[in-house]
């Protein structure tokens, strides 16, 4: 039944045309060795900055390297990145949010202790910094995003928990004597995916933003990895004068964030609304 | 009685909601005439979901979007449907007061009571700050809230349900009304508070010679309070006359059926359920309840007959045809 | 006058875990970090080359051979005292290098903070009052965008259109409101964007109260009853989000503090990551957390304005 009903959110052809959208880039991301026309990390020093032609539609780069290739590769590894980093985030976030939802009392106190340590600190600036400390690259980034965010998600985790422990069917179901594990899994777990996929949604997005955002410092990926990020960051020096070197790759960095959040709301929407609609009886 | 212009005529008055879902919009009040006439006390009787509180609310234009209203409502000539917003905003709070409902809520939490009172005051009267500081506690104490420097500071959520609703009145009168509405002054409040309150009205529409229209489900205020009353099932007007009259000798069998169901009385429920706007029988929408039913009854909706039986009482049902 | 300061109290005894688990991330970075503090050390003073048995003795002073929590503690200590090291490149104590910056990043975090207040509750309220037409459309939609777009792009565009284009702003440098302006309203895009989506939630959640229905009744008129009775009200959850999504504002800043070349917190921090100099690392997170966090007691102060439950004791909604 939840499915159904997060499906209903793509009756809204925002977000339809949203997820169509991603798919399309997921499917360039993927196939982008066999798309691009160029390889993206090929250096012509004698052609470098060259403006739009036939055999490079969107111009080369500083190095001489075609930038229509380069955008066509330049999500993969940052999306990847996101989803994978994600993915661990929610991991740990719901195994410890729905422990210390459902079981309430001395592990609830101390996972909750713990949660609150991670709360001090702003997340890119604490992003940035484990960044630098253990070295730019993929793996620290990922290291970085999974601390950063971990707290929050089982935060929004334990509350969601919290308000389904309540029901009565939970009492009813123990009383018929399944255990915790059970309880968790097969009925706490199914009625947190509403909310769950929509903070996943987000997550991917914000991630996305801040992989991109430490690449641009330098800080993340590294060039000459074909990132849309790190070419923003290699066009710094000549924006002035071939600013479309910064603006395509910030545009579909743009574009992409763009309709995870369409994504985003529009599940949001759907979520809200189905449980405006049936309030306790879909139990 | 007649002779007089009333100050408020309701003529054929609709009101329809439309649906977030679409489809027919639900109809709550069934073409309504009723008038009241200046210094005259009229009440509203009906159930919960009669349509009465809607009626009340349409007067000052105070229904949300979704709402669609016919008819005509003349007050002191003027058609209020018709009114520029800018006239009709001078007549809120000013000409014509409201008391909403539920005392809890209708108060502004982040507000001082003396703010949420002063507001119709410096609004209606053009009264300078001193004036009106001086006629916000003049206005609370003549309501009889004890210590009215201590409460004019306090917060609604640090008063009473009485003392709520005694403010609520302050602010409905506030603006020296020529129509006051009241709707529902006595829901939810205890016994000796509900005597408290209907004094209070009796008192302030006595004395401002404003006259009232008050909306309840309970027959003992009605009856206290009012000159006047009508009855409403189903957002139709069944019956209407002077109160005393009325009650002594109800003419339509809802009002007879409301009576016999009062605590006071046998407290004899009336069998079935009042039909929820949209699923409104056929014919008179009281009739699947009715012990006089008759075949007409299910097939034709029953018009008004007026001053038949007495005069000023009119009564719509097939058995005074 | 009790109430609030017993809440107050309370606030505070809230941020204490806070700040301990950043003081407790500030030192594990430490650790973590590469290179020999005892190395650093000895080269500071001169050493080039250090014997093994000078390391062993500099890491016995530095008392990196205790267990972790006394190290922790101690290096506690030092930084209370406003000791939080010295920059392995500069030679400079990190603490007044940092404090020295500070003022520039929080000239441009509350800058921010304003144009994100000031644009986003006004336009939140706007598209509550007119729900569903053309308005509230373009509202949401610009919304939208303004979260979804990179804050180094946005600021590229910026600079591109008002300072190459148009001329009208500096693009760099630091010292009146016009240098302010630009990066100010970068890093207030993001915030501005969920103070609007969420003022407008709020404002039409208010919107639906009964003393609403009241106000009207009174004769107000739409500005009196918005913003007369509608405002506070509504800024109950909009002063909330603004605490945490001063997060979000401090961690950009450092974005902005690079391409506009403005000399605060955040860009000695990105500096000190390119030159590996891990003590003002190490400061720099230590900062941004107590920044944060004292903002976070700020608006709970705030809060009790628009909330006055809490001044005076009865039960908080």
């Amino acid at each position: 039944m939840n499915r159904t009903s997060l499906l209903d959110a793509f009756r809204s052809p925002m977000a339809a045309a949203a997820l169509s959208f991603l798919a399309v880039v997921a499917a360039i991301s993927a196939f982008a060795p066999l798309l691009a026309p160029c390889d993206p990390e090929a250096v012509d020093m004698g052609n470098r900055l060259a403006p739009f032609s036939l055999s490079h539609p969107l111009g080369t780069d500083h190095l001489g390297r075609d930038v229509l290739s380069r955008l066509l590769h330049g999500g993969r590894h940052t999306l990847l990145l996101a989803l994978a980093a994600s993915a661990a985030t929610m991991a740990i976030g719901l195994a410890l949010g729905i422990v210390s939802g459902y079981f309430g009392g001395f592990a609830d106190d101390a996972i909750q202790w713990f949660v609150q340590l991670f709360q001090g600190l702003p997340g890119l600036s604490f992003m940035l910094a484990i960044a630098g400390t253990l070295g730019p690259g993929a793996a620290s980034l990922f290291i970085a995003v999974v601390i950063t965010s971990w707290a929050d998600f089982s935060r929004i985790v334990r509350g969601e928990t919290l308000k389904l422990r309540e029901e009565h069917y939970v009492e009813a179901v123990r009383a018929m004597g399944s255990g915790h594990g059970r309880i968790m899994l097969r009925h706490l777990m199914p009625n947190l995916l509403g909310p769950i996929v929509v903070l996943f949604t987000v997550r991917i997005g914000r991630t996305m933003l801040a992989i991109a955002s430490l690449s641009f410092l330098g800080l993340g990926l590294q060039p000459p990895l074909p990132d849309w990020g790190v070419m923003v960051s290699d066009a710094r020096t000549y924006f002035r004068s071939y600013p479309h070197l910064m603006i395509l790759p910030g545009m579909c960095i743009a574009a992409v964030s763009l309709a995870i959040n369409l994504l985003g709301d529009a599940l949001r929407d759907g979520w809200d609304a189905r449980t405006e609609r049936n309030g306790e009886e879909w139990r | 009685m007649s002779g007089t212009k009333p100050l408020l005529e309701i003529r054929n008055l609709h009101i329809r909601f439309r649906q977030r879902a679409g489809g027919e919009p639900l109809t709550v009040v069934d073409g309504v005439s009723l008038s009241v006439s200046g210094r005259e006390t009229f009440g509203l009787i009906g159930e919960s979901g009669s349509g009465k509180s809607v009626l009340g609310m349409s007067i000052l234009r105070l229904l949300p979007g979704s709402a669609v209203v016919e008819g005509t409502i003349l007050y002191d000539g003027d058609d209020l449907m018709q009114l520029p917003k800018k006239r009709l905003r001078r007549l809120r709070g000013g000409s014509i007061g409201l008391v909403p409902q539920n005392p809890a809520t209708s108060l502004n939490p982040v507000l001082r009571i003396g703010r949420q009172v002063i507001e119709p005051l410096r609004l209606h009267r053009r009264l300078s700050r001193q004036q009106a500081a001086a006629q916000l506690l003049e206005l609370l104490e003549r309501l009889g809230l004890p210590e009215p420097e201590r409460t004019s500071r306090q917060y609604p959520w640090q008063l009473s349900g009485g003392m709520k609703q005694r403010v609520l009145t302050a602010i409905g009168i506030a603006g020296r009304p020529r129509l006051l509405i009241a709707d529902e002054p006595t829901k939810g409040l205890d016994a000796i508070v509900r005597k408290q309150v209907v004094d209070l009205l009796a008192n302030a529409a006595r004395e401002s010679g404003a006259a009232m229209l008050v909306i309840t489900h309970d027959l003992q205020v009605a009856a206290k309070l009012c000159d006047r009353v009508g009855v409403i099932y189903a957002g139709q007007l069944v019956e209407a006359g002077p109160a005393a009259e009325l009650f002594a000798r109800p003419l339509h069998p809802y009002t007879a059926a409301l009576l016999a169901a009062a605590p006071n009385k046998e407290l004899k429920p009336i069998p079935g359920l009042s039909p929820a706007p949209g699923l409104r029988p056929q014919g008179c929408a009281f009739h699947p309840r009715c012990p006089h039913a008759m075949d007409r009854c299910r097939r034709e909706r029953p018009v008004s007959a007026a001053g038949e039986q007495a005069p000023g009482r009119e009564v719509r049902c097939w058995l005074y045809e | 006058m009790g109430s609030l300061t017993r809440y107050l109290c309370r606030r505070l005894l809230a941020a204490v875990p806070l700040l301990v688990g950043a003081t407790l991330i500030a030192f594990l970075l430490g650790v973590a970090a590469p290179g020999d503090p005892a190395r650093e050390a000895l080269g500071m003073s001169g050493v080039r080359e250090p014997t093994e048995q000078e390391l062993q003795a500099m890491r016995e002073q530095l008392g990196l051979h205790r267990p972790l929590a006394v190290q922790y503690g101690l290096w506690l200590i030092k930084a209370a005292q406003g000791d939080l090291g010295v920059s392995y490149i500069t030679k400079e104590p990190v603490a007044k290098e940092l404090l020295r910056r500070l003022p520039h990043t929080l000239a441009l975090a509350i800058g921010a903070v304003l144009i994100a207040a000031m644009t986003g509750i006004p336009l939140g309220i706007w598209m509550a009052a007119r729900r569903n037409r053309w308005e509230d459309h373009l509202g949401r939609t610009v919304a939208l965008l303004l979260v979804s777009v990179p804050g180094f792009w946005l600021a590229i565009l910026f600079i591109l259109l008002f300072s190459e284009t148009w001329g009208l702003l500096p693009t760099s440098g630091f010292g009146g409101w016009r240098e302010l302006l630009m990066p100010s309203a970068v890093l207030a895009s993001g915030t501005g964007a969920v103070l609007m989506r969420l003022s407008r939630a709020a404002m039409l959640e208010v919107m639906n109260q009964n003393y609403m229905l009241t106000a009207k009744a009174k004769g107000l008129g739409e500005l009196g009853v918005l913003i007369g009775h509608g405002l506070k009200n509504m800024l109950i959850p909009v002063v909330t989000v603004l605490g945490s999504s001063f997060g979000g504002i401090v961690g950009g800043a450092v974005i902005v503090e690079v391409i506009f070349a403005i000399p605060g917190i955040g860009r000695y921090a990105v500096e000190a990551i390119y030159r590996r100099d891990y003590p003002v690392i190490q400061g720099y997170v230590l900062f941004t957390s107590i920044v944060y966090v004292l903002f976070n007691l700020l608006v709970d102060l705030v809060y009790t304005w628009v909330q006055p439950q809490i001044r005076l004791g009865g039960a908080v909604r």
